[in-house]
């Protein structure tokens, strides 16, 4: 068995709404050229992604909506009928092509997972993917497919396994957790800021799943301005507290990269520190629990200089068995992009103060891990809940 | 919007003369708290809730539970339950609900039991109202209680193309302000915040301090 893969072609680029749409696969480009720059790309496997078949978008998604996509796509779908879609909207705009260049990074979910379940690579990332607000029959959130679903659907059909799905994107995973709610065989862990001021609103502690999925649909809504120390926390304890509980095959994580501070579209405070910590820790649960088996998607991010490459490129170093990378960024990166935006980073490491202090941060630790509490009282032992309540880290 | 929109039809029922013991067994199974008591022709002669279970035999008396729990549903239910209509207004319901302490309304229709609300039923309703439940993103703004306010927003809305799924106008402790709350079908709300702040609007969103 290999280590390592990553999933990407330069097609993939070709799902693109327009110039100004926040979701822009300049992303992707700048996230590889960055990982180019720093010479570890050679090293490693990269598969090229395939589009996923019609067979496999069905385990997910409604005959119509695929229809209806089709058509959009070469400007045949009346604007009326867009509209029942989702499609034609100001999230997701119509494009020449939007089938076969939403099936491509479908496929390339898919195909991420694949490698991993068949046994040829422990670890890959499928930077295109993570597209997690995609509904059955519905576009939405910038989100045409909903990749991971698919390809968590069609594992499940190969290989008969568990699989527990985390989202650290600041937006909740909605589309993902509505797909696998009754089911007991996929675990969804979403970490997001609260909806109260944010897309899509849902993803309370309360959505805990139903019928056989009672219990395997949790949910940590931070509140606005959450800073690193609070979020890891969380994400560690809930993290680790899921993989005992539910004992998966495979851990998928969707990396979005909005939590940060200097994200446009959302209200959190992280900085770069989460984004190294946050896939060092899934690698060292995946270790722990599922022989190392983990699979990393990309997802939202819309500051797509300062923030997207590093935070990704972090991935990238964890998935490798790397440390975080530290430092000055390279050089010649740094050039090439500057010419581009006046806003590229020189550094892995943020430039600080980033932000105002936050005067409320106490108060929003403590909600945070009152959540996180109120997450996991129904499925821990009393021992559990002394040893939690005992290492709040706010009862200092 | 009528109460025959959101009532359950398939209710759980119990004759007037099966047994106390009978009817906590029909609640544990399908774990329920009411059950309306009718007669064959589905006409509706009285309520029974866990109260009125628990109420039947005394904890100081155990030795008699058995025997307790033998005695008939009509023995101790309500016989003369608050009932609706199924065309009623579900905010008058709710007043009921409200008022009378209720937890469960049985809907009859010609002395006939047609359906049942809890106020299970009530809320999960008044959660779907505000539209929580689709995915949206909540634009809240400030506005002085005049007429033509809403008409101005939402003439402003409808210029940038997005969808409005919901509007919650609600009352803040100055009577000439009031908050109006619209969920509005997008991610990327940003450019209707400016939009709307351009235009001189009060749009709230999260504080640093508060």
């Amino acid at each position: 068995m290999k280590d390592f893969a990553y999933v990407y072609s330069q097609e993939e680029a070709h799902y693109r709404f327009s110039d100004t749409h926040p979701f822009n696969p300049i992303r992707l480009e700048l996230t590889v050229s960055l990982l180019e720059a720093m010479g570890v790309l050679d090293t490693v496997d990269c598969r090229a992604p395939r589009p996923a078949t019609d067979e496999e978008l069905l385990l997910i998604h409604d005959p119509d909506y695929i229809q209806a996509v089709k058509l959009a796509g070469h400007g045949e779908l009346s604007p009326m009928k867009a509209q029942m879609y989702g499609l034609g909207t100001e999230d997701t705009p119509l494009f020449d092509k939007m089938h076969e260049s939403a099936a491509l990074l479908v496929g390339g979910t898919i195909e991420a997972c694949d490698l991993v379940l068949s046994g040829q690579y422990r670890r890959t990332f499928h930077i295109g993917g993570g597209l997690h607000h995609g509904f059955r029959g519905r576009a939405s959130g910038f989100c045409i497919y909903n990749d991971t679903a698919v390809a968590m659907a069609a594992m499940i059909q190969k290989y008969d396994c568990r699989i527990l799905y985390v989202d650290t994107d600041a937006h909740h995973g909605d589309g993902v957790q509505w797909a696998f709610y009754n089911r007991s065989d996929v675990m969804t862990v979403s970490l997001h800021e609260t909806g109260r001021y944010l897309f899509p609103g849902t993803g309370m502690v309360t959505e805990r799943g139903a019928e056989e999925g009672y219990g395997w649909s949790w949910n940590v809504p931070f509140d606005a301005f959450t800073e690193d120390a609070s979020f890891l926390h969380a994400y560690r304890t809930v993290l680790f507290e899921a993989c005992e509980l539910f004992k998966p095959d495979l851990i998928i994580t969707q990396n979005g990269a909005d939590a940060h501070a200097l994200d446009p579209l959302t209200h959190l405070s992280l900085t770069m520190e989460s984004y190294e910590q946050i896939p060092q820790i899934a690698v060292e649960a995946a270790n722990r629990y599922t022989d190392g088996r983990i699979v990393a998607l990309g997802g939202g991010g819309y500051d797509w200089y300062r923030v997207v490459p590093r935070a990704w490129s972090q991935v990238f170093a964890a998935l490798t068995n790397r440390p975080p990378f530290k430092g000055d960024l390279p050089a010649s990166w740094v050039t090439r992009w500057q010419n581009e935006s006046p806003d590229v980073p020189k550094t892995w490491r943020d430039r600080f103060p980033l932000y105002p202090t936050i005067p409320r941060r106490p108060e929003i630790e403590e909600k945070n891990w009152e959540t996180v509490k109120r997450l996991l009282w129904p499925f821990v032992n009393d021992t559990k809940k002394e040893h939690l309540s005992a290492h709040s880290p706010y009862s200092k | 919007m009528l109460i025959e929109q959101i009532m359950k039809t398939h209710c759980i029922t119990i004759q007037p003369t099966n047994s106390i013991a009978h009817a906590a067994d029909l609640m544990r199974r399908h774990q329920i708290r009411h059950l309306p008591v009718t007669n064959a022709r589905h006409e509706l002669l009285g309520l029974i809730g866990l109260t009125e279970i628990q109420s039947a035999s005394s904890v100081f008396h155990p030795d008699t539970f058995l025997a307790d729990q033998q005695n008939s549903v009509s023995s101790i239910m309500q016989r003369t339950p608050m009932t609706a209509h199924p065309l009623d207004f579900i905010e008058d319901a709710a007043v009921l609900f409200y008022e009378h302490r209720l937890s469960c309304l049985p809907i009859v229709r010609g002395r006939r039991l047609v359906g049942l609300i809890t106020e299970t039923d009530l809320l999960r309703t008044f959660v779907q109202l505000t539209g929580a439940l689709e995915p949206s993103s909540q634009i809240e703004i400030r506005v002085e209680n005049t007429a033509g306010t809403l008409a101005k927003i939402a003439g402003l809305l409808a210029k940038t193309n997005v969808n409005i799924l919901n509007v919650l106008v609600y009352p803040t402790d100055d009577p000439y302000v009031r908050i109006v709350a619209f969920r509005v079908q997008t991610m990327n709300p940003i450019r209707v915040i400016e939009k709307l702040r351009k235009e001189g609007f009060d749009v709230l969103g999260p504080d640093v301090s508060r």
